[in-house]
């Protein structure tokens, strides 16, 4: 696969790539959403989508390979010195909004979690995927999967138990 | 985690991933550079696996997370795990109705391969001739995955997090600190240049009660037990679902770690065919696995 059997001649992606991306770039989005919040979210899919889109006809599951990029992306962005600055200048999305929600506790514990415990989580309790998927999806092993879940919800349960 | 527990935390994330904003068109991402950096990716060879029940999950977990051990029979020392090991290994004793049907492996970075020389994690499917998934209720197989844990220590095991949680370099101090806390996967095993399966198996007790503390509902109907013993002159770990599976976890050498698992088998026929594995050269194993294809 190379450049000339994904860019028509006029110089535009072919619509089978436009059409994995409309496909999948929502739930994308809305897992990077959760992993670093909505100001980068759509950043940070299309970083990872610029990077791995012209690859995706070799790949037999572009699904798990999409997000496995934007998780990669994730770690990328958190390692960043920008991030790094704007986190110590306490510029992160504020806290005020999430008070008002029914279980504040629970979403302070859920964001208090690692990002890739976080990506567990939300591949787990929301997407309800295998640990096979979910190592597929994040590009890890079955056990870092498990290892990840377990002291996520290790992290997560005085949360919930104070939400009973 | 109760009903209640995992209700709350779907909404919660719900509530998280609610607040995406709309992915930028794919008009727009042609033009930041979706042309830019195209090239080849090699070809991965993806197996598909069906959703597990419960039950095997648990085991599963249990087994290849290092986890939990109820009961343990054989007072014997463990042997010593040998030097080195290979993840090309090849089942001789082969019960008389299943069939290899699908093959795959895994470099070290994670990505499928088809070169058994560039290949650290191996995985092999034996099902019934007319069954085409394995892992649900009432299926009948058995798998082989076999794992060089040193070689993907990095990507797969050495995670380590700063309080901040960036990931931290495997040589920083922050990470040789939650390194050393493994005497199983650690230092000194790394060092040793082979896994201390007696310190795997007793961080394994321990995992064992955060797992029931985790989801006791899983364990407490099981009967899962776990024994103990050598298979071919290698420490190895046995765990058992009564009268439904049963796993077989092997310290072949070097950080190599084997799991047999089988579903509606019989304990001897899984032992057994643990017992039968043999370490074959990358061309036999390439040529074993090209008959995988159904």
């Amino acid at each position: 696969m190379g450049d000339v059997t994904h860019v028509e001649p006029d110089g535009q992606p072919t619509t089978r790539l436009a059409e994995t991306y409309r496909r999948y770039s929502t739930d994308l989005v809305r897992f990077a959403t959760v992993l670093v919040g909505p100001d980068d979210a759509a950043d940070v899919v299309s970083s990872a989508m610029i990077r791995v889109l012209p690859r995706l006809e070799s790949i037999q599951k572009p699904r798990a390979y999409l997000f496995q990029a934007v998780a990669n992306e994730v770690r990328n962005l958190k390692r960043g010195e920008a991030r790094r600055r704007q986190r110590e200048a306490g510029m992160s999305p504020p806290d005020v909004v999430h008070m008002s929600e029914q279980y504040p506790e629970i979403r302070a514990a859920v964001e208090g979690l690692s990002v890739r415990q976080r990506a567990v989580v939300y591949l787990t309790y929301w997407e309800d995927l295998t640990v096979q998927s979910i190592a597929e999806h994040l590009g890890i092993g079955r056990g870092s999967v498990r290892r990840h879940l377990a002291r996520a919800r290790k992290n997560l349960r005085r949360a919930l138990h104070e939400h009973n | 985690m109760s009903t209640t527990d995992k209700r709350a935390l779907r909404e919660v994330l719900a509530r998280m991933a609610d607040e995406a904003p709309q992915p930028v068109g794919f008009e727009e991402l042609g033009a930041i550079g979706l042309q830019e950096g195209s090239r080849s990716a090699p070809r991965a060879k993806w197996i598909q696996r069906p959703v597990s029940v419960m039950t095997v999950a648990v085991l599963a977990t249990v087994v290849l997370a290092g986890i939990g051990a109820l009961v343990f029979a054989d007072d014997t020392a463990s042997p010593p795990v040998p030097d080195t090991g290979t993840v090309l290994l090849i089942p001789t004793n082969i019960p008389e109705d299943v069939t290899l049907s699908h093959a795959s492996m895994w470099n070290v970075r994670g990505d499928g391969t088809e070169d058994p020389e560039a290949a650290v994690t191996t995985s092999l499917v034996y099902l019934p001739p007319s069954q085409e998934t394995w892992g649900g209720e009432g299926e009948r197989y058995v798998t082989i995955d076999v794992d060089d844990r040193f070689a993907i220590f990095e990507r797969d095991h050495l995670i380590c997090y700063e309080d901040d949680e960036l990931e931290v370099p495997i040589d920083s101090e922050t990470c040789r600190r939650q390194i050393e806390q493994s005497e199983c996967f650690g230092l000194a095993a790394m060092q040793e240049g082979r896994l201390n399966a007696d310190a795997c198996i007793g961080e394994a007790i321990d995992g064992a009660q955060r797992l029931q503390d985790d989801s006791p509902q899983g364990l407490d109907d099981t009967g899962v037990k776990f024994t103990e013993l050598t298979v071919r002159g290698r420490p190895a770990l046995v765990a058992e679902i009564e009268d439904h599976s049963i796993s077989v976890v092997t310290f072949e050498g070097g950080g190599v770690v084997s799991t047999v698992t089988g579903q509606l088998l019989d304990r001897e026929v899984v032992l057994e065919f643990a017992q039968g594995l043999q370490p074959a050269t990358p061309d036999r194993y390439a040529t074993f696995i090209a008959t995988a294809t159904r």
